[in-house]
This record gives structure tokens, C-alpha cells and sequence, in this order.
């Protein structure tokens, strides 16, 4: 249940979802269908009025903001559609960025574990250019090599391709399916995007609030036509 | 966070350069208090010109009070300042909220900023006073007012305008830094949004409790003060943080009654597309359109109390010089004008502080408005007319802002003069107040034209890229 008082709206409702280890889930569905505020409860930034979200067996929902912001420093990395780099920063400071907000140096391992990201990322030799010096498709590579800098519990994606032209937004999908095939990497992709929700191993549909479909991996057309069944006959 | 308010301030110098030249003006008036000291004294005590003990005495009495005066209003210039610069950066704060920094940390990395820029201003305030005050003293020894003597114008107590410009900076910063609480991380997943009326609102009635009592603790204390002001001047020492409790909780409230207001002075623009959207514009943003009337607030409430007191002052004390022989009335005069003169340098250094102030916050304003002119410019606004609607906010924040102003200033003003000299057997108790009118007309005309040209200018950049490019900007 989310909001309260007069215009109360709930947004969720019975939601019951067990998120894979090592696997992409996609997460669809219309506007306004919830899935915005499944990812917000999923991913600690919003409480729920019941219920409860298990991260690695933690709950999480009630966890005071101190204990949320920690969570996500350290558990939880996040790309967006507009690519949110820290404009200040040259690439290698917005990917070490999670270790100087946790006030930590990274260890020597985990510097080796990010140099081998730049390289597989294609960001060796853009490690000390600005953010507004690339292109849309390198600030969202970016943004993926700072995701995973951390090793994070899991990965939250909300549409990661919305901003990109669709060669560059398959081979940002491409890289996060690669992330969880090569590194164990849980992640969860947010979209409306029938042909990126096709990069994942299982899609999760919401409609109003509650899970309306639970697939496998599938292809675009079987996805669309499963979206198409949601619109109100004619 | 050390690093990281370095490079905030190594990104965006110009955000930060009207809190500057605020340290920096603070400064500079200590300084000269420090070094007229100085020079007085060792011309004193060689027995120059200034032999006469009083003027050494008004300057160190009426310079600590208005020491007092410039670093309270530097303070609220500055937190204005950054809680403007912050609202400009909230996208950011949110994607450092969301990426696991703590809103407790990301103030202080701001507040480490605040001590950074007041530490530049004032060391710079302290060293062009100190090459200002030899070059005075060197010029007047040169035309045979001053005797040659040594004086020793690098001295311990120059510390003092550093110490209280970082202090003073650093508090505003943090104070200004109150809005990085209210950003939550999730405004990070899309674009932000200024506040709506209800949610200023809300957030005004949580306040209200501490603008109410800050409000009557504070008329309670002024009127206390001019209680005692009928027996002794000390009432002052009452009334002055009354003063200024009541103007904190004057800003305190003022996002919850300063939007009405200026919707209100805005209809009074006519019914043209741009006006209507003017007297709009002041609901629609109302942190925003608080912020920068209180900008022009403290500057007219400044002027308006000195107006005032000095007005009521100098007619009380030419009505008391009436009654005295020609010769005695001379001197009278002569000292009056010399007090009103030195008040009015001191009166003039809050005053550049809150211009500076206003200029900064219109000028801020419009430039993080580059979006919505952007969509204006989409939808089909002309450039005229963009220019017409800013242009007819800054007349309704001239209208509000000077109301407000006037009417907070003539209490203090009055409060201030009643407190300072009724207990003078002179003056023989309470008195009526005096309004220079002269001096608000020229304020009227003075703070509209600033209004107008600094939001105007920013305006002509912002309407010349086109409605496409401003729609994306972040």
C-alpha cells in the first residue's frame, strides 16, 4: 500500500516476488501499472504500509534512512535512462565514486577487478575524459562500470536504452546480460521496452499493481503481444 | 568530503562569487574599524589632531554594533544565497543521495565550502583594508592632517575579520544547507521537481511553532528593550536580539505567506498572457519566489530602520537644539552631523551586503529557470514576452518586497531610536517617529531598477539559446 489520507492510491498490491540470483529479470508494464514503485520498494528508497522486501535474507522495508543509504551505497547499484554521472568527476572518479561516499579506499583486488572492467567496458582510454566529452552510449558504460565496482547484491536498470539510438541500446543490454552470465551479477531491469525486455531470462509483467504475467526469457514479438493483451478491448 | 567541496568549488566558481564579495565586504569594514583604531590611537598619543578622546570611543562603540549588524545580515544574505545555489543542484544531491551518500554528509561537504569561500573573501577583505588604511593614512600624513608617526597597521586583532568571516559563512552555508534534507534519492530516477504550494506549506506548518515563538519571543524582547530604553540605552542590548529572533522568524514563515502575497501584487500587472503568468509563477514556485523576495526584504528593512532612527534621531535633536543659545546649537550640529556621517559609511557596508545579496539571487533564479523559458519558448512564448513575464515579476517582488521592508523597518527604526534616546533628559521620555519620505522614494526607484536589470540581463541569455537546447538542459 503506498500513500495514505485523501488521495490514497495503491499502488501495489499481493505482490509476490522472488528475484534470482545471477539472472536478469525484467520488470514491465504500462504506465501507471506500479512498476516504477515496485522498483522504489525493492530497492529501499520507498517504505511500504505492509509487507516486507528480503535482500539476501535482510529485510530491508523499515530500515531507517541512515541504515537505506548504506544499503544502497554498498548492496545496491543503479543505471538510469538519463545517464546521472557527476559532471565534476573525470570516468574513473564517477566509477571509484561509491568508495569515497563509503569513505573507503578500494582494495588492491578490487582495483584489479575494475581495471578489467574498463577494459571489457572499452573505457581504457577514456578514463580521464569528463562525462559531457561522450557520447551517450560511453556515459551509460560508464555508469554500468560504477554499478559493478561495487559487486552489489543486485542491479537495478530503469530503462537503461530509453536515451539511446537502438544500436547502442542493444549493446548496453548485451553488456548487462554479460555481466550476469560472466560475473554472477543479479539485476533487474525496469522497462516498457519489449525488444530490451527480450535480453532477460525471465520477464515479470505488472498491471495495476499486482504480477499479471511471470515468463521465461522470450522473444519481442511474444512479449509485445503479451503487452497488447493488457489494453481494454475495443 | 574535503575533496569533494573542493571540487564543487574548482567546477563552479561563479556560483560562489557573491558569497565572497559578502565575506570579503564584512571584512573590509572590520578591518578599517581595527585600523582607524589604530591610527587614532597613535595619533593621540603623539598628540595630534585627534587629541579629543570621543571620537575614538563613538567609533569603537558604534563599530562593534555595527560589526554586529553587517555579520547578521551577511548571514542571512549568504544562507539565501546558498540555498539558491543548492536548488540549482538538487538533480545532483539526489543522484549523491541515491548512490549512498548521507544527507548528513553531503552538508557537511557543503558547510566545508561555506568555510573555503569565507575564508577567501575575508583574507582578501583584511588585505585591501589594511593597503586601503596606508594608503589614507599615508595621504592625509602627506597634506599635513596627520603628524609622521610610525604606526603599525599589521597588527594581532586583523585575525578578528577572518575568524568571524569564516565563522559567519560557515554558519550560513550550513543554514542554507537545510533544503539537502528534504531531496529524496528517488527524485534521482527522473526530473525534479520545485515544491508545490502544499508541500512549502506543509513544510511551513511543521515550522510554525518555531516561527511563532521566535516571533513573540522576539516582539517580546524589542519591546522590553524600549521598556528599558526610557531609563538607560542599555534596553538595547534587549532589543537588538529581539530584533533580530523576530526578522529570523519573519524568513522562517516566509515561504507560507510571501507566495499569496506576491500572486496578489501581480494581478495588479494587468491581464496580458505574461502577467497573468507572472502573479501564477508565484504559487507555482514558491520556494523559489520567497527566496528571492527575501533578498530584497533584508535590504529594504536595512535602509528603512536606519531611515528611520536616524530621522527621528536628528528631529528629536534639532527640537532639543532649538532651545539652545546660538553657539551651543552650532556645536550640536556639528556632532550630529558627524555621528549621522559615520553611521552612514557603516549603514552603507550592510547595504552593498544586501545588494550584492539581491543581484545574486534574481540573476541565480532566472538562470535555473532555463528549462521552463525553454518550454515557455516551445509552447510558443515570444522572446518579448518572456521578457515581459520576468519583467513583471520583478515588479510584483518590488511591490511585496518593499511593503514587507517598509513596515518591518519603521518598527525596528523606531524601536531602535525610542530604545537608544528616550532615556536622554533632553529628549524627556518617548516620541513620535519621523519618515525621511525622500529616502523611500529613492528606494522605491532604487530596488526596482535592480530587480529589473538583474533578472533582466540573465533573461537575454536564456531566451537566445533555442526552445529545443533550454528544454534539455539539466
Amino acid at each position: 500500500m503506498y500513500g495514505d489520507g485523501e488521495g490514497r492510491v495503491q499502488a501495489l498490491n499481493g505482490i509476490d516476488l522472488d528475484i534470482r540470483r545471477g539472472q536478469m529479470t525484467a520488470i514491465m508494464g504500462p504506465s501507471g501499472s506500479g512498476k516504477s514503485t515496485l522498483m522504489h520498494v525493492l530497492a529501499g528508497l520507498d517504505g511500504a504500509t505492509s509487507g516486507s522486501v528480503l535482500l539476501d535474507g535482510t529485510e530491508i522495508t523499515g530500515l531507517d534512512d541512515d541504515a537505506r543509504t548504506l544499503l544502497r551505497r554498498r548492496e545496491i547499484g543503479f543505471v538510469f535512462q538519463a545517464f546521472n554521472l557527476v559532471p565534476t568527476l573525470d570516468v574513473m572518479g564517477n566509477i571509484l565514486l561509491p568508495f569515497e561516499l563509503d569513505g573507503t579506499k578500494p582494495t588492491a583486488e578490487r582495483l584489479t577487478w575494475i581495471e578489467s572492467l574498463l577494459t571489457n567496458l572499452g573505457l581504457q582510454s577514456l578514463r580521464g575524459r569528463r562525462p559531457y566529452e561522450l557520447s551517450g552510449g560511453q556515459q551509460q558504460r560508464v555508469a554500468i562500470a560504477r554499478a559493478l565496482a561495487m559487486k552489489p547484491t543486485l542491479i537495478f536498470a530503469d530503462e537503461p536504452t530509453g536515451a539511446l539510438d537502438s544500436r547502442t541500446g542493444r549493446e548496453v543490454l548485451e553488456l548487462l546480460t554479460q555481466a550476469t552470465r560472466e560475473y554472477q551479477q543479479s539485476v533487474i531491469l525496469v522497462t516498457h521496452d519489449p525488444v530490451a525486455a527480450s535480453y532477460a531470462d525471465r520477464v515479470v509483467f505488472i498491471a495495476d499493481g499486482r504480477i499479471a504475467h511471470d515468463v521465461p526469457r522470450s522473444d519481442a514479438q511474444t512479449l509485445s503481444s503479451l503487452i497488447l493483451s493488457f489494453e481494454p478491448k475495443a | 568530503m574535503f575533496a569533494m567541496a573542493v571540487r564543487e568549488l574548482r567546477f563552479n566558481r561563479s556560483q560562489h562569487v557573491a558569497s565572497v564579495i559578502v565575506a570579503f565586504l564584512g571584512s573590509i569594514l572590520g578591518t578599517m574599524l581595527i585600523e582607524s583604531e589604530a591610527i587614532l590611537n597613535a595619533q593621540a598619543s603623539g598628540g595630534g589632531f585627534f587629541s579629543h578622546p570621543f571620537v575614538p570611543k563613538l567609533l569603537g562603540v558604534l563599530g562593534i554594533v555595527f560589526v554586529a549588524i553587517a555579520t547578521f545580515v551577511a548571514i542571512t544574505v549568504t544562507s539565501n544565497t546558498f540555498a539558491i545555489v543548492l536548488a540549482g543542484r538538487a538533480q545532483r544531491t539526489a543522484l549523491f543521495r541515491l548512490l549512498g551518500a548521507t544527507a548528513k554528509s553531503l552538508r557537511r561537504a557543503v558547510t566545508m565550502e561555506g568555510a573555503i569561500v569565507g575564508f577567501i573573501g575575508s583574507a582578501i577583505g583584511v588585505a585591501v583594508g589594511v593597503a586601503v588604511a596606508y594608503a589614507i593614512s599615508a595621504s592625509l600624513i602627506a597634506t599635513k592632517v596627520f603628524l609622521n608617526l610610525p604606526m603599525n597597521l599589521v597588527s594581532l586583532p586583523l585575525v578578528f575579520p577572518v575568524v568571524v568571516g569564516v565563522l559567519s559563512t560557515t554558519i550560513a552555508a550550513r543554514i542554507g544547507t537545510r533544503t539537502i534534507t528534504e531531496v529524496s534519492p528517488i527524485e534521482a530516477l527522473g526530473r525534479i521537481q520545485e515544491p508545490s504550494i502544499q508541500t512549502v506549506r506543509g513544510a511551513a506548518r511543521r515550522r510554525r511553532r518555531l516561527t511563532a515563538a521566535l516571533v513573540i519571543i522576539g516582539a517580546v524582547l524589542l519591546l522590553a528593550g524600549v521598556g528599558v530604553g526610557a531609563v538607560s540605552p542599555v534596553g538595547l542590548l534587549l532589543a537588538v536580539p529581539g530584533g533580530a529572533l523576530s526578522f529570523i522568524g519573519f524568513i522562517s514563515g516566509a515561504t507560507a505567506f510571501l507566495p499569496p502575497i506576491l500572486s496578489w501584487s501581480g494581478r495588479l500587472m494587468g491581464t496580458s498572457a505574461a502577467s497573468k503568468l507572472a502573479a501564477a509563477n508565484a504559487m507555482r514556485y514558491p520556494a523559489r519566489s520567497a527566496r528571492s523576495t527575501l533578498g530584497l526584504v533584508i535590504g529594504i528593512t536595512l535602509v528603512t530602520m536606519f531611515g528611520v532612527a536616524g530621522q527621528s534621531y536628528q528631529t528629536e535633536a534639532s527640537r532639543i537644539a532649538g532651545g539652545l543659545p546660538q553657539g551651543e546649537q552650532n556645536s550640536v550640529t556639528a556632532f550630529l552631523t558627524l555621528v549621522l556621517g559615520i553611521i552612514g559609511i557603516l549603514v552603507g557596508f550592510s547595504l552593498l551586503i544586501a545588494a550584492v545579496g539581491l543581484v545574486n539571487s534574481l540573476s541565480l533564479n532566472v538562470i535555473q529557470r532555463r528549462r521552463e523559458i525553454g518550454l515557455l519558448r516551445a509552447l510558443g512564448f515570444s522572446r518579448r514576452q518572456v521578457r515581459q513575464m520576468i519583467f513583471a515579476e520583478s515588479i510584483q517582488l518590488t511591490v511585496t518586497g518593499t511593503i514587507c521592508g517598509l513596515v518591518l523597518g519603521t518598527i525596528y527604526g523606531w524601536a531602535g531610536a525610542l530604545t537608544a534616546i528616550s532615556s536622554d533628559g533632553h529628549v524627556g521620555g518617548y516620541f513620535w517617529l519621523s519618515f525621511p519620505w525622500w529616502l523611500f522614494v529613492g528606494l522605491i526607484i532604487a530596488a526596482a531598477i535592480l530587480a529589473t536589470v538583474a533578472s533582466l540581463l540573465p533573461t537575454r541569455r536564456a531566451t537566445r539559446i533555442s526552445p529545443v537546447q533550454a528544454a534539455a538542459v539539466d
